[in-house]
């Protein structure tokens, strides 16, 4: 056989193949599967074999595409399976978390960083206007103005309205966050700015002379913020992990540890986003309603509510059984 | 340059806790085959069928392209979805409006800005990720631009992945840039100045220095994912050169039978064929000499025959006329890869067609026609 008969013969075969893999889809029947991998078995036979059929390079070329498209319609994307989140969610992720040693220092930065920011913006006496370098003097009269008028809001439009934004706006700094971790620095920026900024506010609206704003914003925040101020460090823990990862590779090498890391990584970063939506909803129905139509110690329930679902998940869930925690 | 194996045996390594990685040597994999990969811009991946194919990477012009794409059809849906909200509600406040309910109108209003804020945040967050996991990695820009993304040892991408690298493309678009300060227009006070100076376009220059620093073109999020970047052209058929010339046949009669062009010559004369209509004459014999001169000496047909002309008539006996050593080696798809008898016959085939390649010395005298028909025209 010449090679001009053989390219010819096997042209509508590959043809046909090229054919069927512009229309393969999900739903194939039984046959035009069958009829694909036997026409993509002589394809990959033909490229194979090229150099003994001592085809011309373009055809080679040719078949070098052809075997990769048909290769990708073969091998597909697995989708998402749910099955796999909720494994992963409720009984990897807790253990995880539990465990690792980045999200505890995030947790120390954040909480020491918040805490030294109240404690010097409610003091005002060991560093004299530090609440007005850090937010500024005109954020924090809006602050104090935004609250002594805090009259409560209710009714369902604007609460979905500010739940909405909330959520978008919240989960997508705590994404930031994550993603800006993997060089480290930005992150922890990011991370630091977070509490310095939200510790401030919290120290200079407790300060006695602000009397009925303080109560407002007490009556405010208590509700939502365990699982918002939560949802902040395991975000950035979790983007500290993947940072560390290519820093500190435990043996493996570079590419391989960020790889690994990354993959273990996401769920804990998609637990911050459904923390965050948790906390939108609560802000958005339960933290602005005035005194009158619920009373703080409901929103204090709420808010004991929600840490104890997170000890739940973090420690009842996390506690390594058998040592199994430990490989995670 | 990579290969499947390669690749497992670190997967592998991930499970091994403690001790130094057992990396592939770097000797096993020949430099000359990574620069040429390189510089082709292509992909090597070996499938569980055992054979090895080249993918084409997608370099990063394309690929800004296809995100630009992504951008306009994310905004599109994200239009379509305001809309179809506003329909939605508009329906139900017509009646609340007759009836002067001026809090359910406010509600509704409420209601419909939140709805359309979460909208958003799931489309610009999350819409790359679900595409390239339910469509097997290609989002619609992709699929518009014939790109696709898969992992680097050449298998479908899954959900984490896909999701991870479109998370991280936040960093491969920074800087942000916002329009006020691309075209450097005086800030004033004004309202609408504070619109054109929030940094809102993304100038994706950490992604391109990214891209360029590393063998595959991947942006930081493809190498958090371990995934690339491939494209997808339409392929267009090949087929072999046909001469119009009637001179190619009758010159390649000339060509002794018993000689037969080694692989690698015929690669040559085939990618010369292929470019030599993009050639000026001069410069197409030229470079045809090369080769010609000494064959044509070898052969004993005289020296002044056309050098483009003598390629084209020896790569129309290869390809067009001479017999394949074997016709076993032809076996017919599908039989191909079990038929275990018709795969010995090959490699039989295989091993004869090699020592020809040291038959180039042999040559034949017996010429029927006049040599003289082939002289360079002048």
């Amino acid at each position: 056989m010449k090679v001009s008969e053989l390219i010819e013969k096997r042209q509508p075969l590959w043809k046909e193949l090229e054919r069927l893999n512009a229309h393969l889809g999900e739903k194939t029947d039984p046959e035009t599967a069958a009829k694909f991998s036997s026409l993509y078995r002589a394809a990959c036979a033909d490229l194979a074999l090229a150099e003994a059929y001592q085809l011309p390079p373009n055809t080679v070329d040719y078949l070098h595409r052809l075997v990769a498209k048909s290769h990708n319609q073969l091998y597909r994307s697995q989708h998402f399976r749910w099955r796999d989140w909720y494994d992963k969610i409720f009984i990897k992720t807790p253990r995880l978390i539990f465990n690792d040693p980045c999200i505890h220092i995030a947790t120390v930065l954040f909480w020491g960083l918040f805490l030294m920011a109240a404690f010097l913006a409610n003091d005002n006496t060991v560093w004299p206007g530090f609440a007005e370098k850090v937010v500024g003097e005109q954020g924090l009269e809006t602050y104090k103005d935004m609250y002594t008028s805090f009259e409560g809001r209710s009714g369902v439009g604007g609460n979905v309205d500010a739940t909405g934004f909330y959520v978008s706006h919240n989960a997508g700094i705590g994404l930031q966050c994550f993603v800006s971790m993997l060089f480290v620095i930005p992150g922890l920026v990011i991370l630091s700015d977070n509490a310095i900024q939200l510790g401030t506010v919290f120290g200079y609206m407790f300060r006695p002379e602000l009397g009925d704003a303080g109560i407002n914003f007490q009556n405010f925040v208590t509700a939502h913020g365990p699982f918002e101020l939560t949802a902040i460090i395991l975000s950035a823990g979790a983007g500290l992990k993947i940072g560390l990862s290519w820093l500190m590779t435990g043996g493996l090498s570079r590419s391989d540890s960020l790889l690994k890391t990354a993959r273990e990584t996401l769920p804990i970063a998609m637990c911050a986003v459904v923390l965050f939506i948790f906390a939108a909803f609560i802000e958005g129905f339960i933290s602005p309603t005035s005194a009158d139509f619920m009373p703080w110690w409901i929103k204090g329930m709420v808010g004991v509510g929600s840490s104890c679902a997170l000890m739940f998940y973090f420690v009842v869930l996390g506690y390594p059984h058998d040592g199994i925690g430990e490989n995670y | 340059m990579l290969k499947a194996g390669v690749s497992n045996s670190k997967q592998e390594n991930f499970k091994a806790t403690g001790g130094p990685i057992v990396g592939t040597p770097r000797w096993k994999t020949s430099t000359s085959k990574k620069a040429s990969s390189v510089l082709d811009t292509t992909m090597q991946v070996t499938t569980p069928e055992n054979i090895s194919f080249h993918y084409q990477l997608a370099g990063p012009f394309r690929r800004i392209f296809s995100y630009f794409l992504d951008i306009v059809i994310s905004l599109g849906a994200y239009s379509i979805l305001c809309v179809a909200i506003s329909i939605c509600f508009a329906v139900l406040a017509i009646p609340a409006a007759y009836f002067g309910a001026s809090e359910l109108l406010e509600a509704l209003r409420g209601i419909l800005s939140g709805l359309t804020a979460v909208g958003w945040f799931i489309i610009y967050w999350f819409y790359g990720a679900y595409m390239e996991a339910q469509f097997n990695g290609q989002t619609l820009g992709k699929r518009i631009a014939k790109m696709r993304v898969i992992t680097t040892d050449g298998h479908a991408i899954d959900g984490v992945q896909a999701t991870l690298r479109n998370f991280f493309r936040l960093l491969d678009v920074m800087p942000m840039v916002s329009i006020g300060a691309l075209f450097m227009i005086e800030p004033t006070d004004s309202e609408f100045d504070q619109i054109l100076y929030l940094p809102l376009i993304p100038t994706c220059l950490f992604g391109l220095i990214v891209m360029t620093i590393n063998r595959r073109y991947q942006r930081v999020g493809d190498l958090v994912a371990n995934t690339v970047v491939v494209n997808e052209e339409q392929n267009r058929l090949p087929s072999l050169a046909s001469f119009v010339d009637q001179r190619v046949p009758q010159l390649a009669e000339l060509i002794p039978t018993s000689f037969v062009v080694p692989a690698t010559m015929a690669k040559t004369i085939a990618q010369y064929v292929d470019r030599r209509r993009f050639l000026l004459p001069q410069r197409a014999s030229e470079i045809a000499s090369h080769l010609a001169k000494p064959l044509l000496e070898k052969f004993g047909i005289p020296p002044d025959t056309d050098h483009d002309l003598f390629l084209c008539a020896l790569y129309h006996k290869t390809f067009s006329s001479a017999q394949l050593e074997s016709d076993q080696a032809v076996p017919l798809p599908g039989q191909s890869v079990q038929n275990e008898n018709s795969q010995l016959g090959l490699a039989e085939g295989a091993n004869k067609l090699d020592p020809v390649s040291d038959q180039i010395g042999q040559t034949g005298k017996e010429f029927q026609m006049d040599p003289d028909d082939f002289r360079i025209n002048t």
